[in-house]
């Protein structure tokens, strides 16, 4: 199957390098041209992003196929593909990238290293979503690795060189173990006419293998074992309760755009990952472990929120509460298809949390880095009553956190509504403890409005200027996507259905076929 | 005739004393001394197993192996004199500029 | 005893191509050429030894590559079977003659900069590339042996060349006792196994059917591990390795971390895989221990290191530990492997050395991490280069050395045994602590700042040629090693 048509995708992906390569030979001191280089180079990808969403066709499972052979000897394929799970992640990935770039042009300090650094975390990040061949994926996944951790340790607050250590640490640890999985899945393919190895890492073939029964997909103790590899990956990208201790060193640390990608969209590489890799490849495990997953995600959720809640720095909050929001994520898919094929609720209410944290904590991140470019503080007992002096910022901030804390015509509420409907469903007590998380959101957000913009004005910030036109700017995209996904969530879910029913089916079939077998 | 296994316990016996010497002598004439001798208890095993089979190979292994033993010989020395020049020892627990 | 000797004779034939010798012949022939050339040249004439020497290596390349596409499945057993060239030594041969290649580029400029007599430098070089491609084509266990000694005597000299140096002195001193204390383990096992199946050749010790004593050969085979342990420096026959690597000049240790150790792997892989292969079972579980640790002391002791070229020796050490997997793994395709893996190494590791050169050939500058401190924004793309070595080094994609570990893994996994695969997670555990001492360097380089101007860099032809080849081949291994396929192809029989 070697199709080729106008690799739509792979221009997606790679144009940023063009970018970089121009960059390397601007001077550092020509700003200007540094910035708007950069700025075009990541928004052709964007509106790239654009096509392909016009030309989406939702039951059209995957689409903009590419397929090369890369290492023929070992048959491994340049293999890129979008579906209903990568399509609102690739548009999510191009718009946040876009924004992050705008959002840098206050960086001056070695601008253009930072730049070349931003677009190639952009080629990674979109080839993770784009790709469809386990080995592809996985060389995307680590290429990520590289400018985060120059990005962090290079531009980053106090300590940086220890949160950039930690988060590389952190993260290789978990892509090392998704190594070994990816190795072992290689030598279990099996062909199922022949029964003969084909040893492929094709992840289409893989997940109609382990939904037709063959090979590895049998063995059930190698699939646990091969689950837990991958989850160990996946969770510690999520983070997952106890895997989470990164993040706050990483978010506190990292500038500003960089804290938007990572919350933005590398958090959303775990449940990506999950849902593409853990979900399709290894039903039985899924099934196996979804309760574990739903107490992980439950103990995110209440964890995340109650040290949000204690906490005194504005970034390390939101910081935080990224970790009770993508507990959420893990709450929804764990319930995945346990009443039928079509009962997508619990899924979708994960791929809508996953699109929707991703816009409003990018926003927050960015909107709490507009206060520290002006107060060059944090801290929340520093502020008071700044409604007065800066209304539009504190409307912004407001607005967000509302949409955070799930108030209904925005997208928060949307996602949190349907995880609950979907985990109630099954999970009648973790879900009940789950919705406690929704009232501990509330208080801390509200706690932190009040604080820093409600009651009395604090003198100290009389001459603090209001947000400007480049920062409404970079989060005006985010709010009307936020407020249109929460009045009219069709918009996103046309895109996913087909294919996540595709997908329950799928899983059940797959875990219908083991526990058939045994017994 | 004398059985082979005579030879082999001879020829165990002279390389054990070399090892020996190589790990305990800090003297490096000494140390070298032994190595030779690590060398000639290789060559005697090689000469006995080689009269056991009735094969030349075996002698024919034996000279080459006394040819490499000269070469090695003389780098070893010339190596030996070069460091005397430099710190006028050939006591091994001297050499220790850079930790073991 | 007369009449054996006689029908050996009349069987004796040579079968001598010289075509497929060809390789040999140029390096061997340029070796004895430069040390005669040599002393007659004056000034600046002498840098012709030095373009005759790589030019001679391009040329022992370019003759190994047309003779693998005329014969590609070239079999070919000479000097009565002594000597046997196949796909599988003509690799390895390619990977020496890389190695040195790159050493003689970085050597030129570093050379004159700590003023060292180059002459005999070459030539020295060349033939230690001679002795390991006999190495790599040793039919019979004499050849071996005596390939080993040439390499090693070379060796020897060149550790100590910076004559007056105390450092060179010491690190001359230790590998040549602890080379020639592993030459006499090495013999005495050699004597053994010849003892145990009435011959030496590598191919007929697999093929004697009637094994003398079961005993002799196992202490022949302990013996060859000891004294090939200590020439590949696996732990615990390795501590000669990082004083030998940090006394001697840096481009001798970029040259012995590269060739030998590959050499070194070669007679490995043909004593172990072919010849003793009756053997699998015993050989297999202490090749198990000395992989694991050998690759975990080897970075557990690269992490405290305050010095990049001894944190180098001690890395080197652990990605030895990384090839012996594939000895273990104990199948044709994890030969090859670990083949592959030589090579990555020797593009990766002699770039990384590359860099280390032009810091050190500084004013007033050592091997320190200090010294690279601010050198990523004095030299951004050098500083990017290095970071690319350094993240191959650590096996990360997509880079020569994550491909070349994802070949070795991947042949290990394949043999389905659970004692590799907790091998392979031993392994891939090592590969992540590996990670922090190679990005300290890169961390130096970004993130700390320098205590004064950052001094200037000697770029020197040589050395831009070693960085192009090197970056080149780190990438290309690692990006797209389809254009390597007849690496992955071939096999050792």
């Amino acid at each position: 199957m070697e199709s080729f048509s106008f690799p739509i995708l792979t221009l997606m992906i790679f144009i940023p390098i063009i970018g970089m390569l121009i960059l390397a030979f601007l001077k550092q001191s020509q700003l200007q041209a540094i910035r708007t280089v950069s700025a075009v180079f990541s928004g052709i990808p964007l509106v790239l992003a654009v096509v392909l969403l016009a030309n989406y066709d939702p039951g059209g499972g995957f689409q903009y196929i590419e397929k090369v052979s890369w290492i023929p000897s070992l048959n491994i394929h340049y293999f890129l593909g979008a579906d209903g799970i990568s399509m609102p992640m690739l548009v999510l990935t191009a718009l946040l990238s876009f924004i992050s770039i705008i959002a840098s042009f206050g960086i001056v300090h070695r601008a253009k290293e930072y730049f070349i650094f931003f677009l190639l975390l952009q080629v990674g990040m979109m080839g993770v979503f784009a790709a469809l061949d386990f080995f592809l994926f996985y060389i995307f996944w680590e290429i990520m690795l590289v400018p985060m951790y120059f990005l962090i340790g290079i531009w980053g607050g106090p300590r940086k060189i220890y949160a950039a250590i930690k988060f590389f640490l952190y993260t290789l640890f978990g892509s090392i173990f998704m190594l070994v999985g990816i190795l072992v899945l290689y030598f279990f393919a099996v062909d199922p006419s022949t029964g003969a190895n084909i040893y492929t890492l094709d992840l289409t073939i893989l997940a109609q293998m382990a939904q037709n029964g063959d090979g590895l997909f049998l063995r059930e103790g190698l699939q646990l074992m091969v689950w837990m590899f991958f989850f160990i990956a996946f969770a510690i990208k999520v983070p997952v309760w106890p895997f989470h201790t990164w993040l706050p060193d990483a978010h506190v640390e990292a500038p500003t755009a960089v804290s938007v990608i990572l919350a933005g969209v590398l958090l959303k590489m775990g449940t990506y990952g999950l849902l593409r890799i853990s979900f399709p490849i290894l039903p039985y495990g899924t099934d196996y472990f979804s309760n574990f997953m739903a107490v992980l995600g439950v103990i995110g959720i209440i964890y995340g929120a109650l040290v949000s809640m204690a906490q005194k720095d504005l970034k390390k909050l939101v910081a935080y509460s990224s970790v009770s929001h993508m507990g959420y994520c893990l709450l929804g898919m764990s319930v995945f298809s346990h009443f039928g094929k079509e009962f997508i609720v619990g899924i979708s209410g994960c791929m809508f949390q996953m699109i929707s944290h991703g816009l409003i904590t990018g926003a927050l991140f960015l909107l709490v880095g507009v206060i520290y470019d002006r107060a060059h503080t944090r801290e929340i007992a520093a502020f008071g009553g700044l409604w007065t002096k800066v209304p539009v910022y504190g409307s912004l901030m407001t607005f967000f956190c509302m949409a955070s804390l799930g108030l209904p015509g925005l997208s928060g509420f949307i996602s949190e509504f349907l995880i609950f409907v979907g985990g109630f469903a099954r999970y009648k007590i973790l879900t009940g403890i789950a919705v406690l998380g929704v009232v501990l959101t509330a208080g801390y957000f509200l706690r932190m409005i009040q604080k820093v913009f409600l009651g009395q004005f604090n003198i100290k910030w009389s001459d603090l200027t209001e947000i400007n036109f480049r920062e409404i700017f970079t989060v005006t995209p985010l709010a009307i996507l936020t407020l249109l996904i929460g009045i009219y969530p069709r918009a996103l879910s046309y895109m996913m259905d087909d294919t996540l029913i595709d997908l329950s089916n799928r899983i059940i079939d797959g875990v219908n076929i083991v526990k058939g077998i045994i017994g | 005739m004398v059985p082979l296994e005579y030879y082999l316990i001879l020829s165990g016996i002279i390389f054990t004393i070399g090892v020996s010497g190589v790990v305990i002598s800090r003297n490096i004439i000494i140390v070298f001394m032994s190595i030779e001798l690590m060398l000639n208890a290789a060559n005697l095993a090689l000469i006995s197993f080689a009269r056991q089979f009735a094969d030349p190979s075996g002698h024919v292994f034996v000279f080459i192996v006394m040819a490499v033993a000269a070469a090695e010989a003389a780098v070893g020395l010339a190596i030996i004199i070069a460091l005397f020049r430099n710190k006028d020892s050939i006591n091994l627990d001297d050499f220790n500029v850079m930790k073991w | 005893m007369q009449e054996s000797v006689k029908t050996i004779l009349e069987n004796f034939s040579l079968n001598i191509d010289l075509v497929t010798l060809m390789p040999e012949i140029i390096i061997c022939g340029m070796a004895l050429l430069t040390m005669i050339l040599e002393p007659f040249l004056k000034g600046d004439s002498r840098k012709v030894v030095m373009h005759l020497t790589w030019l001679s290596i391009v040329a022992a390349l370019i003759s190994i590559y047309s003779i693998w596409t005329s014969q590609p499945n070239l079999q070919s057993l000479q000097f009565a079977d002594a000597y046997r060239i196949d796909s599988y030594s003509l690799l390895f041969k390619a990977v020496f003659l890389i190695g040195s290649l790159l050493t003689v580029f970085i050597s030129s400029n570093f050379l004159k900069f700590k003023n060292v007599p180059d002459g005999e430098f070459y030539s020295l070089i060349l033939f230690a590339t001679f002795g390991m491609m006999n190495m790599a084509s040793a039919g019979d266990l004499i050849v071996l042996f005596i390939g080993l000694e040439i390499m090693s005597l070379c060796l020897y000299v060149l550790a100590g060349i910076l004559r007056r140096s105390v450092y060179a002195n010491e690190a001359s001193l230790k590998y040549f006792l602890m080379g020639a204390f592993a030459s006499g383990f090495l013999m005495f096992g050699i004597a053994f196994i010849y003892g145990a199946t009435g011959t030496t050749s590598i191919v007929d010790v697999i093929q004697s059917s009637e094994i003398l004593s079961n005993t002799y050969l196992i202490i022949g085979a302990a013996m060859v591990m000891i004294g090939l342990g200590f020439k590949v420096g696996a732990v615990p026959f390795h501590m000669w390795i990082p004083d030998v690597y940090t006394g001697s000049i840096t481009n001798v240790t970029a040259f012995m971390s590269a060739g030998p150790k590959a050499a070194a792997f070669a007679a490995f892989f043909q004593v172990f895989i072919v010849a003793l292969r009756p053997l699998q079972s015993e050989i297999e579980v202490v090749l198990w221990i000395l992989s694991a640790l050998t690759m975990t002391l080897g970075n557990i002791l690269a992490i405290t290191q305050n010095d990049v070229k001894r944190m180098l020796a001690y890395s080197s050490i652990s990605h030895a530990g990384y090839v012996l997997i594939a000895l273990v793994a104990f199948t044709p395709a994890a030969t090859t492997a670990g083949l592959y893996y030589l090579l990555c190494y020797t593009v990766m590791n002699i770039g990384a050395f590359t860099v280390l050169i032009m810091v050190e050939a500084r004013e007033n500058s050592d091997t320190n991490f200090s010294s690279f401190a601010g050198m990523g924004r004095r030299y951004p793309f050098l500083g990017i280069l290095l970071t690319i070595f350094m993240i191959s080094l650590a096996g990360f994609p997509p880079t020569a050395g994550f491909m070349g570990k994802f070949l070795v893994f991947k042949s290990a996994i394949d043999t389905g045994s659970t004692s590799l695969i907790v091998l392979v997670v031993l392994a891939v555990v090592n590969s992540l602590v590996s990670v922090y001492y190679y990005l300290r360097v890169v961390v130096v380089m970004f993130m700390v700042e320098p205590e004064l101007e950052y001094r200037p860099i000697n770029f020197a032809t040589g050395i831009i040629a070693a960085l192009v080849i090197s970056m080149g081949g780190t990438l290309l291994l690692g990006i797209y090693p389809q254009i390597f396929a007849f690496f992955l192809n071939t096999a050792l029989i």
